[in-house]
């Protein structure tokens, strides 16, 4: 303890030394300083630790030529030079970094590195080798993980929908990053809806998990279900935390995944955008709270957006503002 | 009688015995890297000069490891001296013409060592406090004049050359300070 006071009290000692030093050394001193400092050097100990500063400031002397100081700076200078070049290298890899991030983490950036994916408005089928069918719609992608005791299927981005071929030993798992929809032989759809996953079960029975389901342990209070089964017509929700109880799939609202239509009856407006949020290949502003009253009926194509929101301004009060290609706001009409 | 050389106190012993037991071996390694004996055999003795005023000698648990550091150090400083020595040479001849008397090779090693030195202190501190202290010391400039060029506050300076004469005192009397916490410990 002692010696922590010894050396935080030669501390301090120091510090001030290096002040008054600075401040006699100013080249501008007032007479009221240099009272000031005589007082402060005759006391105990302030001497000697001021003149160590006097005897670093002394080494510069022999040195102090106009050839010298120039010499010095260009030196530092060159130094600096060499650790600017490092750091701007390091920033270069950090920058690349990050761009690569936020490459990944858009939708081109996902199916660049996924199995298979559809990037234009057209329906693509994919056959797998157990005879399972995939249809993908616009802008989804998945990679596909087959081995001799699994079959495994993850939904990178958009949605799918498949009929499985019936494999007893080896269920089919589909996972998005919400959750995961485990099947022995039916159909059924699954679409990564960005904050939740949706399936929807048209054949036979789906287990729905949450993601997190995995890492929960037994002996936890279960408040809430991690895992629904799933019946024919029925629908739910998953996010990485919880499964929605499965619901009747809603009979005003359905996806032809075929056609690539959406057929809804007297259904929100704002369930209509999200789900063409989901095939528009950029970024749409909704402003909820004006249209959250506005219901809508009809058959609207989802391979056109463009299209299908120029049908809907035209029959309904809502305005679509583009600021470019890749987004867009849609508020009610003023 | 004995190649043992005088040695005044422990430290020296112990740089001493470092010297037999190594030297011929260090010798031989900066000659194999440097291929010229006579470089290598100045490099193995600022070496050991250099361990002369080093107070870890007693920690050293690798030696060789530890003297062929020390060696690679050196010859980065040497490389660096010369290198300013150049630089200092041609300012020199620039702004004293080309028939001026040159410095004496005594002088101009003095000099470039002392540069190197100043250099090395310098190096790590941010632009401003390097520039700030220059104006100071070398171009002796009062507070004012530096804040106006350097386009900052009279009590920013203040701070930057406070900045720089406690760096430099920290480098200046590392060895005290360890020296004095070990007396503590």
């Amino acid at each position: 303890m002692k010696n922590q006071n010894e050396s935080q009290h030669d501390n301090v000692l120091i510090h001030a030394a290096a002040q008054w030093h600075v401040v006699m050394h100013s080249g501008e001193v007032t007479l009221a300083e240099s009272t000031e400092f005589s007082l402060w050097y005759k006391q105990a100990n302030n001497a000697e630790a001021y003149d160590k500063f006097t005897g670093i400031w002394e080494q510069f002397e022999p040195v102090k030529t106009k050839t010298a100081r120039l010499t010095i700076s260009q030196a530092l200078k060159d130094n600096k030079t060499f650790t600017n070049t490092t750091k701007a290298v390091a920033s270069c890899c950090i920058f690349l970094g990050f761009s690569t991030y936020l490459f990944t983490s858009t939708f081109v950036g996902k199916a660049y590195f996924a199995d298979h994916y559809t990037l234009s408005n057209e329906l693509t089928t994919i056959s797998l080798n157990d005879n399972s069918q995939v249809k993908l719609s616009p802008f989804s992608a998945i990679n596909i993980m087959y081995s001799e005791n699994s079959r495994h299927i993850e939904l990178v981005a958009g949605r799918l929908m498949i009929d499985v071929a019936k494999d007893a030993n080896r269920p089919l798992i589909i996972s998005s990053q919400h959750g995961t929809a485990r099947a022995l032989g039916t159909q059924f759809s699954m679409a990564d809806l960005g904050d939740y996953s949706e399936i929807r079960v048209y054949e036979s029975k789906v287990e729905v998990c949450a993601l997190a389901n995995k890492n929960i342990k037994n002996n936890q209070p279960n408040t809430y279900q991690q895992c629904q089964q799933l019946s024919p017509g029925q629908t739910s929700k998953v996010t990485r935390e919880s499964v929605e109880k499965p619901q009747t799939a809603n009979n005003g609202w359905h996806i032809n995944i075929i056609n690539q239509t959406l057929v809804v009856d007297d259904q929100p407006l704002v369930n209509v955008l999200d789900e063409l949020t989901v095939h528009y290949f950029g970024y749409i502003k909704i402003n909820r709270s004006t249209l959250q009253n506005i219901r809508v009926s009809g058959v609207f194509p989802l391979n056109d957006i463009d299209h299908t929101l120029a049908v809907i301004s035209a029959s309904l009060p809502i305005k679509v503002n583009r600021y470019s290609s890749f987004f867009m706001s849609i508020d009610i009409k003023k | 009688m004995s190649n043992q050389p005088y040695c005044s106190n422990q430290k020296n012993q112990s740089v001493a015995q470092l010297y037999i037991d190594h030297q011929s071996w260090l010798y031989k390694w900066l000659n194999n890297k440097l291929s010229c004996s006579y470089q290598a055999a100045d490099f193995a003795q600022d070496t050991f000069m250099r361990l002369l005023n080093f107070n870890g000698i007693n920690n050293i648990k690798e030696p060789r490891a530890f003297l062929t550091t020390t060696a690679s150090r050196i010859i980065i400083d040497d490389a660096r001296r010369k290198k300013l020595e150049k630089n200092y040479l041609e300012r020199y001849y620039y702004y004293h013409g080309e028939q001026a008397c040159a410095p004496s090779e005594e002088d101009l090693l003095a000099i470039s060592q002392s540069l190197t030195i100043i250099v090395n202190m310098l190096d790590a501190l941010p632009v401003k406090c390097q520039q700030a202290f220059l104006m100071c010391r070398f171009d002796g400039m009062c507070h004012t004049d530096i804040a106006a060029q350097l386009g900052v506050s009279n009590s920013m300076i203040k701070k930057y050359m406070a900045k720089t004469m406690l760096h430099c005192y920290q480098l200046v009397h590392k060895d005290e300070l360890f020296n004095l916490l070990n007396k503590r410990l």
